[in-house]
């Protein structure tokens, strides 16, 4: 009798508890979606949910070096720049500007009428205080400190190793809404790179007290920009952004409501975006494919280049026809279609497609010479050329685990470089992505799978770690043609853009042809998108969306 | 008693010290800089961020100045995953959501478990018996993403009655389909052990008394035979709750849960060291705490056990 009242008690029990929970949303049960959005939204507010794989870093514009924060903060801080859906430069806080005759000096006005979050004015100050804070920045804050390098203002050298006071640096607020900065050389790009995040502007009276606590969370920071931060919570797995209502160009802003779901597994983020919880999703490795002829899928090239960075002082590696035997004897169309299979392409060079193009249309990186086509003759050529001036017959090949490809990319090699290069050894080692990045920085490593990509669109962006004293020069190559034509590039030939271009063309072409990084495949970047949304871009560098130009219909 | 537990948390003590001290050491030893985007910043500049945040300084004296701080409620602050946030609010929030997940995951496998275990034991070679053994090799052998995945493609994607993802929105409804992941392996455990454990009480001899003694099923049962499965059964299930709420980090992932486990991953891979050895303490105290329990309800259970010499 007992024993069969037990099963009778243990379904009572589920039937209770799955009341009990069912009780706890009175929605219905086919809406229950993520439920970012506040339940009293009205029906016209238009919402667009994106799925992230990464939390929020910081919401300081001198810390946050990942894309995710960098997305929340240049919508929610605007700079005098951004870039809009064609990928063109438009101005932000800034109304109109001028540039000298010499393009040594750009005198920039701001709108009327700007304000912070907490009602203060945005003016010049800001601006130039912000960039002022990244000069003299030390600790956790000087990771962007080479964008002031970058950027040529005057006395930039002086002020950064700390020989000259910071008001010395060639930017001033000539008045609450005027801002002069000078240049040492011009700067081709530097509206591209005002349009980037750690150029946005900073209250400095509410920054100061802040303290270390300054943006750490949204109450830690001012908006300026598009969007403000609505909800934000220590170790939650959502971001929400609201239309700022103070916004000069408020009227414009389409979208009123964005929310960054943290997804981290991809596989999952496919599954919410196929349930409606969100609106746009990145897909990677074979979801690629996968979802290929789905109506909502769109690839574009992504902006990193994959290499094998290679230590050219190490005995054997110093020899260039070693190097070039190895970027001879790699199939790079074998390893995109069959091995990677996620839209990624060949690379023939240095640099990436779609990085910057000149005046007239052209992209720097299909009008530099195109190197390394698949050719196992030249390579075992090349080999034998090798053999006779080093006895070096081993190399190892260094690869972050974190990264999904990287293993069977480095397998591909591995057996590709056996197969046609007689005699030569192949190691390939996993490793966690921070002891790599140790050995390349202690030069401690033969080759390394090496992954990079531009902050702004400049070849110099990619270009200056081959030259031969940058920080980041982890092949320890030199070469005085190279290093002559860059600073040529940026100093003399610096205002005459055919000439520039022409320098980097050459720069990038001995570097590519000496094999000192050998570029594997640009990568793709894949993504599932809501047909009802427009303008949702990726830009291959700075900031990849500037939501204002978002629109959902 | 009361002798034996202060005894037991003064080892306890000694133990966690022991813990960070290697752990804080053999952080000390991992490649790599704490910091974001190593690859852009020159030598000098980490050089500069190890001064700010005091890394420059010998281990040994950065582990005593870590005690010293954390003993007082401090527990430093981030240096890569939330830059300069405290790591006490940041392990806090999160704390809260994988001990909830954990304790909900454990309690109802524990309980279900123990219930099915019961049900088969006492209607053994029926059909109730294989359906339990069935469940307890499914749970067991299948790893708990399987489950979620399943859950979530049917309950979550198709039928739509859960949420896929963790919203603080609905904090019950969200946790469904996880805390029904999470509690199989525990849940088939307890089925197993139960059975077990059951079938031979209810075959021994002081059972048999007790029932031609006329005592009444329930009392049977509960009284004698459950009382004296609960010991074995308590050793397995212990350790097995801890590891619910150490081992969530799949699940956390699956759901998008903004738990301990998928946070410590993160901090290993970044070396952020502060919240390594938060979490890393944390879980100790849990582990160190939930023995200390288990040999109490040894006693409380079982009076013929005896702790210590009283």
């Amino acid at each position: 009798m007992f024993t069969k009242r037990i099963p009778a008690a243990l379904l009572s029990l589920i039937m209770v508890a799955l009341c009990l929970t069912g009780c706890n949303s009175p929605q219905k049960a086919a809406e229950s979606t993520v439920a970012t959005a506040p339940a009293s939204s009205p029906a016209s507010e238009k919402i667009l949910k994106l799925a992230v794989s990464t939390p929020v870093e910081s919401l300081d514009p001198l810390i946050a070096g990942d894309s995710v924060s960098m997305g929340v903060i240049s919508n929610t801080a605007e700079g005098l720049f951004v870039v809009d859906a064609d990928g063109k430069i438009q101005p932000g806080q800034c109304e109109t500007y001028d540039v000298s005759a010499d393009q040594l000096t750009y005198t920039f006005t701001l709108r009327d009428g700007l304000k912070w979050s907490n009602g203060e004015s945005v003016t010049a100050q800001d601006f130039v205080y912000a960039w002022q804070r990244n000069a003299t920045s030390t600790g956790n804050l000087s990771e962007f400190q080479y964008q002031i390098e970058m950027a040529a203002i005057k006395n930039q050298a002086d002020v950064l190793s700390k020989k000259l006071p910071v008001d010395q640096l060639g930017v001033k607020a000539k008045d609450s809404k005027t801002i002069v900065m000078e240049l040492e050389h011009p700067v081709p790009y530097l509206l591209n790179l005002l349009a980037f995040t750690p150029w946005v502007p900073v209250n400095q009276a509410f920054q100061t007290s802040q303290g270390d606590q300054f943006g750490v969370t949204k109450d830690n920071v001012l908006f300026n920009g598009p969007y403000l931060i609505s909800d934000y919570k220590i170790g939650g797995n959502s971001v929400t952004l609201k239309k700022n209502p103070d916004y000069w160009d408020a009227d414009n802003v389409n979208v009123d409501t964005i929310v960054f779901q943290l997804i981290s597994d991809t596989q999952q983020a496919v599954m919410a975006y196929e349930n409606k919880d969100v609106d746009n999703v990145e897909l990677t490795g074979s979801l690629v494919s996968q979802y290929s002829s789905n109506p909502d899928f769109t690839a574009i090239l992504g902006g990193y280049n994959c290499y094998l960075m290679i230590n050219t002082k190490v005995d054997g590696l110093d020899v260039p026809e070693f190097r070039q035997a190895i970027a001879y004897a790699i199939d790079r169309a074998s390893l995109c279609g069959n091995v990677l299979n996620n839209g990624s392409v060949p690379a023939h060079n240095i640099t990436m497609k779609g990085l910057c193009s000149n005046s007239s249309g052209a992209d720097f990186t299909e009008a530099s010479g195109q190197y390394f086509d698949y050719d196992t003759a030249k390579a075992k050529e090349l080999w034998e050329k090798a053999k006779a001036k080093t006895k070096k017959r081993e190399i190892t090949i260094v690869y972050d685990q974190e990264v999904d490809f990287a293993a069977n990319a480095c397998a591909f090699i591995q057996s590709a470089l056996q197969d046609t290069l007689d005699g030569l050894t192949v190691k390939i080692e996993a490793t966690p992505k921070k002891n790599r990045l140790q050995l390349e920085f202690d030069h401690k490593y033969e080759i390394c799978l090496h992954r990079w990509g531009p902050d702004y669109a400049d070849p110099t962006a990619i270009l200056a770690m081959y030259e031969s004293k940058h920080p980041s020069n982890y092949s320890q190559w030199k070469n005085d043609k190279f290093d002559e034509l860059y600073k040529k590039a940026n100093s003399t030939d610096s205002g005459n853009e055919e000439a520039r271009w022409k320098d980097l063309i050459e720069c990038n072409n001995i570097c590519t042809e000496q094999a000192v990084c050998i570029p594997l495949f640009q990568t793709g970047f894949a993504q599932l998108t809501r047909g009802n949304i427009s303008g949702h871009t990726s830009h291959l560098t700075g900031v990849k969306c500037f939501y204002k130009y978002v629109k959902v219909q | 008693m009361r002798k034996y537990v202060l005894k037991r948390l003064i080892i306890s003590a000694v133990t966690i010290f022991i813990i960070l001290f290697v752990l804080f050491m053999l952080l000390s030893l991992m490649p790599g800089s704490p910091f974001n985007n190593q690859e852009k910043l020159t030598p000098e500049q980490i050089q500069k961020m190890k001064e700010y945040y005091g890394l420059d300084k010998p281990v040994v004296e950065r582990f005593f100045i870590y005690i010293s701080k954390m003993l007082h409620g401090d527990f430093g602050v981030s240096y890569s995953i939330q830059v300069n946030m405290s790591i006490r609010d940041m392990v806090l929030s999160r704390f809260a959501i994988t001990l909830r997940l954990g304790l909900q995951a454990g309690v109802i496998g524990a309980l279900v478990g123990i219930i099915l275990g019961i049900v088969a034991a006492l209607n053994r070679k029926t059909g109730w018996d294989t359906l339990t053994t069935a469940i307890s090799v499914l749970g067991v052998s299948l790893p708990s993403f399987v489950f979620a995945l399943l859950l979530s493609y049917f309950l979550g994607y198709k039928f739509k009655l859960f949420p896929l993802l963790y919203s603080d929105s609905m904090p019950i409804k969200s946790l469904v389909l996880p805390t029904i992941a999470l509690s199989m392996f525990t849940l088939a455990n307890a089925a197993r052990y139960t059975r077990t454990e059951m079938i031979s009480i209810m075959a021994s001899d002081y059972m048999m008394l007790a029932e031609s003694k006329g005592l009444p099923k329930v009392k049977l049962i509960v009284r004698h035979a459950l009382r004296n499965a609960m010991i074995s059964i308590i050793t397995v299930l212990a350790p097995l709750l801890v590891n619910l709420m150490t081992g969530s980090l799949v699940i956390e992932k699956a759901f998008s849960i903004p738990g301990l486990g998928s946070l410590y991953i993160m901090a290993i891979q970044s070396n952020d060291y502060n919240v390594v050895l938060a979490i890393s303490f944390i879980y100790s105290v849990m582990f160190i705490a939930a023995m200390l329990l288990v040999d109490i309800l040894y006693v409380t259970i079982d009076p013929r056990v005896r702790l210590a010499k009283e």
